[in-house]
């Protein structure tokens, strides 16, 4: 079931989506870590966040939308107290990290790179949950301008992690990449909404929140799909994976690798037992080694 | 955030039968699940975190109180809730031989002594579930003599009170007010509980709360007044039940300083001191 993604060698192609599965220790033995492929951290920023107020997500079909607002402990707790925990270990460490501006981004990227531990840093350019937050990967300049700064200061692979919220998100892929990324993490929520018809309010604390789980599944895959015809891997998936076939779906449309959402806040033991159901869906179908499906669907 | 509290070494996710499913009032279900491994585990106040098993809708777990572990048939875990949205809609229509996926025993439960104080329990409308399994906790612990118990129960009409007959059985006494006066005390369960605490002056108190929020605020208030030591649970919509989606967040008090922090209900919570929270 190994994979390699961007130089990255990982024992199989699913990983947790930073936000759904905090920072992974503070769950085991519940989970068992060591059976994924990578972890992605919770979104990191230069300073702990509180987050945004109450109500911060409400349940829609097949999905939710969530407006945490980055609630996080900070980069210094997140290199003293939480990589150490992560070390030596048989998945990969996929730090996520948050900037106001290129210059935010680059310093910690660079906190990371010097704290070690880390085998691939996730840009999270496309948070619609703080102000500013989705503009760096709106704006495919913005986007070149993070990536560039961030690339300036580590030789960790680095991920840029796309918005859907885009009419087309091909030309913020190319840029990205023109940035030094060396792979895109397609993608983050879908913009949405949920209002109290009662109360004349929204569901909310924040007015527009991101849609997450199966619902958007097809709108990810799409996307995927974009990327990939734009730009090639490698591309880690996510939006609405919940299960082996769902994740056999990403990769033959060309994504390296999958992150498990959403669907670990319904089943803590989603991204494991993806994992899990890989090899005997595989063979199934005939498939010895994941990597003969990964891309074979044909680009037009 | 607090990367504490939470042990991921007690809590079980699995898949179990159910076992009965009945209304137990007008618009209140009881469901019995089959949890042998989990029963033993649960403390009272603590919650189960449950969905049907095997659909796409509804997507996340509901949190339940445990109402009951009765002692037959073992390993029984009996839950108690109000049918209001789609999500309890589908766990209430649940029946014996389809299965439900459950994550508990969650969260931090009620916390008790035998220091001689009375304890009263504070229910408004279905906040009374998890109070049957603490007055038999009380009692079985040998922490707290049944006749140092008082039920509370306030709920808008008389159809919506609950649970009288498990206080009776255990030997609680128990006092009803409803807002509509059709049923004991004409008045709500926190206006029923000062005239409670005026037959009990003299005497130390422990509040025991659960209910709607406004009920509960207006609780914590009259602790706060009389200087009662107060534990109250409380409701939140929440998505992944081990505090890592940080929806269910509440504001509570620094332990120094005047600055106050976010806690997360399924995981810090349900039970939160009176004194601290901030909402």
């Amino acid at each position: 079931m190994a994979v390699s993604v961007a130089g990255i060698a990982l024992q199989n192609p699913v990983l947790c989506a930073s936000g759904t599965f905090g920072y992974g220790v503070e769950l085991e033995p519940l989970v068992r870590l060591d059976r994924l492929g990578g972890l992605v951290g919770k979104t990191v920023t230069a300073e702990p966040r509180r987050g945004n107020a109450p109500p911060r997500t409400f349940e829609t079909p097949a999905g939710m939308l969530n407006s945490i607002g980055l609630e996080n402990p900070g980069i210094e707790s997140y290199c003293e107290e939480i990589l150490p925990r992560l070390r030596g270990r048989a998945f990969r460490v996929f730090a996520n990290v948050a900037g106001e501006d290129a210059r935010s981004f680059a310093r910690l990227v660079s906190r990371l790179d010097r704290a070690g531990g880390v085998d691939g840093i996730e840009l999270n350019l496309s948070c619609p949950n703080v102000a500013g937050g989705l503009d760096f990967s709106t704006d495919a300049r913005l986007a070149r301008e993070v990536v560039a700064a961030c690339r300036a200061e580590t030789r960790v692979p680095l991920f840029a992690k796309l918005t859907p919220n885009v009419t087309d998100p091909a030309p913020i892929a190319v840029a990205a990449r023109e940035g030094g990324a060396d792979g895109l993490t397609c993608v983050n929520t879908v913009l949405g909404m949920a209002v109290d018809w009662r109360r004349r309010a929204s569901r909310l604390s924040a007015r527009h929140a991101g849609l997450s789980g199966p619902a958007i599944r097809p709108i990810a895959l799409r996307v995927v799909d974009q990327v990939r015809r734009a730009v090639g891997g490698p591309i880690l998936a996510a939006g609405g994976i919940a299960t082996a076939e769902d994740a056999l779906e990403f990769l033959v449309a060309g994504a390296s690798a999958v992150q498990v959402g959403t669907a670990s806040f319904v089943e803590i033991t989603a991204p494991e037992r993806v994992a899990a159901d890989l090899p005997a869906l595989l063979a199934s179908a005939g498939v010895g080694d994941v990597n003969d499906l990964i891309g074979t669907l044909p680009k037009d | 955030m607090a990367l504490t509290a939470l042990r991921p070494e007690k809590v079980l996710l699995l898949e179990c039968d159910v076992l009965d499913s009945r209304e137990k009032a007008p618009g209140c279900r009881l469901l019995r699940l089959d949890l042998p491994e989990m029963a033993p585990r649960i403390e009272a106040g603590q919650f189960l975190h449950i969905r049907p098993a095997g659909v796409l809708t509804p997507y996340l777990r509901r949190p339940f109180s445990v109402y009951d572990v009765p002692a037959s048939p073992r390993g029984a875990v009996d839950l108690l809730f109000t049918v209001i949205g789609s999500g309890t809609y589908a766990l209430g229509s649940l029946r014996p031989g389809t299965r439900a996926s459950v994550l508990g025993p969650l969260g931090r439960p009620f916390r008790f002594a035998s220091d001689g104080a009375v304890s009263v329990l504070v229910a408004g409308g279905i906040g009374v579930a998890p109070f049957p399994d603490l007055a038999k906790k009380l009692i079985a612990a040998g922490s707290v003599p049944a006749k140092d118990i008082r039920a509370v129960l306030g709920a808008r009409s008389r159809s919506l009170v609950f649970c009288r007959e498990d206080f009776a059985a255990l030997g609680v006494p128990c006092e009803v007010g409803t807002d509509d006066g059709s049923e004991g005390f004409h008045g709500n369960a926190v206006q029923l509980t000062a005239r409670v605490l005026e037959g009990l002056r003299g005497q130390p108190v422990r509040i025991y709360g659960c209910g709607p929020e406004p009920m509960l605020r207006a609780l914590q208030k009259l602790c706060v007044e009389r200087k009662i030591s107060g534990q109250l649970s409380i409701d939140r919509r929440m998505a992944c039940g081990l505090g890592i989606c940080r929806s269910c967040v509440v504001r509570v008090k620094d332990p120094a300083g005047p600055d106050w922090h976010f806690e997360t209900v399924c995981r810090e919570g349900p039970v939160f001191d009176t004194e601290t929270l901030l909402w």
